[in-house]
């Protein structure tokens, strides 16, 4: 039974995996009740001339998908609560 | 019984150096995935050509990497699902029939994660959600189809007494014998 053993053993492998945040960037910012709606995000990144694409959490901080001012392709981190850019490593 | 052990060429280079190439570049992919810089778009690309090449093989290969000659329909490959689970599947040169679906199954998902990967750099496409999730998921159904793939040519190795996985690297396979099904 080498290949049921096997199979087990890949199948504990990557339910141990973990998956839910990329490590870009984390932020630490408490309950989510004190975190401000992304849409007040969303409003600020279109005034600096952003299309935002899409946000979702990642780390504990807002992860945005946009093409900024001059049509670039950005992906973005902010502090929920502080709505500040998270530095994130060189991803270009 | 000389021919009993006579080996004869089943899968071409191109096939082989492929099969190495998935392996390699899904591993490099998954560690690169949240790398810094675009090691992780180039080795998708790599995939995708390796795959295009694959696709052309299935259709104008060598007897054993084309699809016509091993993708079965419904009814033959439940008859060989019933054979297996009876414990008498018999030995075929090439996929067996549950193994060449795995194949098929194998090489859209990997058709699926590079299209959606490439697409999600794009400017149209960037940040968009379906994209971004069948992506995701597609990987998802590849990392977990894996070693049932690979549990699959073991346990066929085992019941046929040969060793499928040194097979897909040396390309040659003992010849058919028997009751042994070499191509339809």
């Amino acid at each position: 039974m080498i290949a049921l053993r096997f199979g087990i053993l890949s199948l504990t492998l990557l339910a141990a995996t973990p998956t839910l945040a990329t490590g870009l960037a984390t932020c630490d910012s408490g309950d989510k009740s004190t975190w401000q709606a992304t849409s007040v995000l969303e409003k600020q990144l279109t005034k600096e001339g952003w299309i935002v694409r899409r946000i979702k959490e990642d780390g504990g901080c807002y992860e945005v998908y946009a093409l900024d001012h001059k049509g670039a392709r950005v992906e973005a981190y902010f502090h929920p609560v502080t709505l500040e850019r998270v530095p994130i490593k060189d991803h270009d | 019984m000389p021919h009993h052990t006579s080996r004869i060429p089943v899968w071409d280079a191109l096939v082989r150096v492929a099969h190495l190439a998935f392996i390699g570049g899904v591993a490099a992919a998954w560690f690169t995935r949240h790398s810094p810089g675009r090691w992780h778009e180039w080795i998708g690309y790599s995939v995708l050509c390796v795959l295009i090449l694959r696709l052309l093989r299935g259709l104008i290969g060598t007897a054993q990497a084309r699809f016509a000659s091993f993708v079965r329909g419904p009814r033959s490959t439940l008859r060989y699902v019933g054979q297996l689970l009876r414990g008498h599947a018999p030995r075929y040169l090439g996929h067996n029939p549950l193994g060449a679906w795995m194949i098929v199954w194998l090489l859209s998902l990997l058709t699926l994660i590079t299209l959606s990967g490439w697409l999600s750099t794009t400017d149209r496409y960037w940040g968009v959600a379906w994209v971004m999730n069948l992506h995701l998921w597609a990987t998802w159904a590849l990392l977990a189809s894996i070693p049932i793939h690979v549990a699959g040519a073991v346990h066929a190795s085992r019941k046929h007494r040969e060793n499928l996985i040194a097979s897909m690297l040396h390309g040659n396979k003992r010849m058919a014998s028997g009751d042994d099904v070499d191509l339809d």
